[in-house]
């Protein structure tokens, strides 16, 4: 008898691996633990080049400098930055295609999810519909480039296949079409996100709202919106970073020029360091008006 | 008593195929200015030489020829590397690739979304600043950083890098944070351990959120051509979609190369039918009574 209960206080005083590490760090190392593989790869392939695009940026350097990072380049302090800031020409492109992004980022967000609203409806074809939303997305990553040499389903792509099918389209006018077509192009992603979203809405829900007489006017304001406001608020990230960094961008192809020109990518650098912190900017002031909304 | 109202209810169901006609005309609409693309990209790749050629160039396909494919098929029997080899990289990286990047993906957005651990909210910050940073300006020293760790002219080098996908972990763990809490919980009081938290509940759960990713991801990798220009200089490791870039070049190939075009379209239009029903259906069932 004696024996058995010694033998039982010695197993609840067994110990394991999880009472010898405390609870608290038993949890942070579980969560490390998962992300660290991805985290890893985050820190070298991303983490890394921007860092060192940070130092660039401080430097006059050649793009055959590089690959030593000795050779000649030059340290210049902040004059890269100094003459991006001096330079109109800068100043006016960037501030053109910001106030394009914020005029084209609600329009997007909101033709998007008006689609996404009508794709979620139970009717015949909806599948082929949803094909035709996505297929900007689908020729943009693989055949713009064979066809056209360069855009990604850009403005100016669009552009010059409307105004070549003269009759139908050009009937329109150049300029409307193209930003039809452009918003159109530019919001599939966010269609595909806000369906994804619109599915997790509990049907529950809606036969609840029904069942209170509610109209789909009122269920759409009072159930589908809220539901969904974080993915709005992600939606409204994705297309400002979206319309910010794609390549017809003014700024992205005035970096590019000067990267491919090789003398100037410290100021390259530079240039693109101060056009993230404008995006970032951007963003941290959407994200203070709507934190209120979202809880 | 209650009397049903026929007449209203006659009139709510006229209305409401009202409503579906709108839609189907909204609908229609707009789907064919998306559509203009990739019509006029079957228009091309079927146009004959003269056609192609056209000052202004037309629109539809007059005098359809299936002559573009006969000189894709010439061009492509008569590479330097056969064309299977090109097919077979390309389809060996995109499945190892969408397999990590989906797995990596789930697995990180777990504890980024369900567990409190140290330095979480600093991760998570540089995660969406660096969304914001434009690839192009930090190439350079991710060059530097690639061939130094030598990864180079192997496969590895289309995978790797391309799995620290920000964008995509943004999205996964926005959509893990719609998952209430409480399954989870219940999870955990029935014993399971994290790594079955993690097999059992999030794993399912996120099915459209997957599906998601691999439709944005797909095109990318199927059409790869950058990372086997820059990075690659055997051409046995070079992808279809770089094969298929060379050919577009020069006058005589102009058809051949809309044909290729074409041809490297269809693979993700068939991933986005497979998958957009994931995207339609799986979430519906998470919810809790």
């Amino acid at each position: 008898m004696a024996k058995q209960i010694k033998a039982k206080k010695k197993l609840a005083h067994k110990r394991t691996l999880g009472s010898v590490i405390s609870f608290e760090r038993r949890k942070s190392l579980e969560g490390w633990g998962f992300s660290l593989p991805w985290v890893i790869g985050f820190i070298i392939f991303i983490m890394v080049p921007l860092v060192l695009s940070i130092r660039i940026s401080f430097y006059i350097t050649q793009l055959t400098d590089l690959y030593g990072f000795e050779g000649q380049s030059k340290w210049n302090g902040i004059q890269n930055y100094v003459d991006i800031v001096q330079d109109p020409e800068v100043g006016e492109v960037m501030l053109n295609s910001f106030l394009d992004s914020l005029w084209q980022v609600p329009i997007i967000v909101f033709f998007a999810l008006f689609v996404a609203v009508l794709l979620k409806q139970k009717f015949a074809g909806r599948v082929y519909f949803r094909v035709i939303f996505f297929i900007p997305v689908i020729l943009a990553g693989v055949i713009m480039s064979y066809l056209f040499g360069e855009g990604v389903g850009s403005i100016s792509v669009f552009g010059s296949l409307v105004n070549s099918s003269s009759g139908i389209f050009s009937s329109f006018g150049g300029k409307i079409t193209q930003y039809i077509g452009d918003i159109m192009w530019s919001s599939s992603v966010e269609i595909l996100i806000f369906l994804a979203a619109l599915q997790s809405v509990p049907d529950i829900l809606y036969e609840v709202v029904e069942i209170d007489g509610a109209t789909a006017w009122e269920s759409f304001w009072h159930v589908t919106l809220p539901y969904i406001s974080p993915f709005v608020i992600l939606n409204c990230i994705y297309a400002l970073v979206d319309s910010f960094t794609k390549y017809n961008n003014p700024v992205m192809s005035m970096m590019n020029e000067m990267t491919e020109k090789g003398t100037e990518y410290g100021m390259a650098s530079a240039l693109s360091w101060m056009y993230m912190l404008l995006a970032l900017v951007t963003i941290l002031i959407f994200i203070l008006f709507t934190r209120r909304w979202l809880k | 008593m209650f009397q049903v109202d026929v007449d209203y209810l006659k009139k709510a169901k006229k209305r409401k195929d009202h409503g579906k006609v709108v839609i189907l005309v909204f609908l229609t609409l707009a789907g064919a200015v998306s559509l203009l693309p990739l019509i006029y990209l079957v228009c091309t790749a079927f146009k004959p030489p003269e056609e192609l050629f056209l000052y202004p160039p037309t629109f539809f396909v007059k005098n359809p020829t299936i002559q573009n494919f006969k000189d894709l098929t010439a061009i492509t029997a008569n590479s330097a590397v056969p064309f299977t080899r090109y097919l077979f990289n390309t389809i060996l990286i995109t499945v190892c690739y969408i397999f990590c990047l989906v797995w990596l993906l789930t697995m990180t957005s777990y504890p980024l979304s369900k567990h409190k651990f140290p330095g979480k909210k600093g991760l998570m910050s540089l995660v969406t600043t660096s969304m914001m940073f434009i690839a192009s300006a930090a190439g350079i020293p991710a060059y530097l950083i690639i061939t130094s760790i030598g990864i180079d002219n192997t496969y590895l080098v289309y995978i790797i890098p391309a799995l620290a996908n920000t964008t995509c972990l943004f999205l996964m763990k926005q959509f893990l944070d719609t998952v209430p809490n409480d399954i989870f919980e219940a999870g955990k009081i029935d014993g399971a351990s994290e790594w079955q938290l993690y097999q059992k509940i999030a794993i399912p759960l996120l099915k459209n959120a997957q599906a998601t990713v691999i439709i944005l991801t797909f095109g990318g990798i199927w059409g790869e051509t950058g990372t086997s220009t820059t990075y690659i200089y055997k051409e046995q490791l070079r992808t279809l979609g770089f094969f298929m870039s060379t050919i577009g070049g020069g006058i005589a190939r102009t058809g051949a190369g809309a044909a290729s075009g074409l041809i490297m379209t269809l693979p993700s239009i068939i991933i986005f039918i497979i998958n957009q029903s994931r995207v339609q259906d799986t979430m519906a069932h998470s919810g809790i009574k």
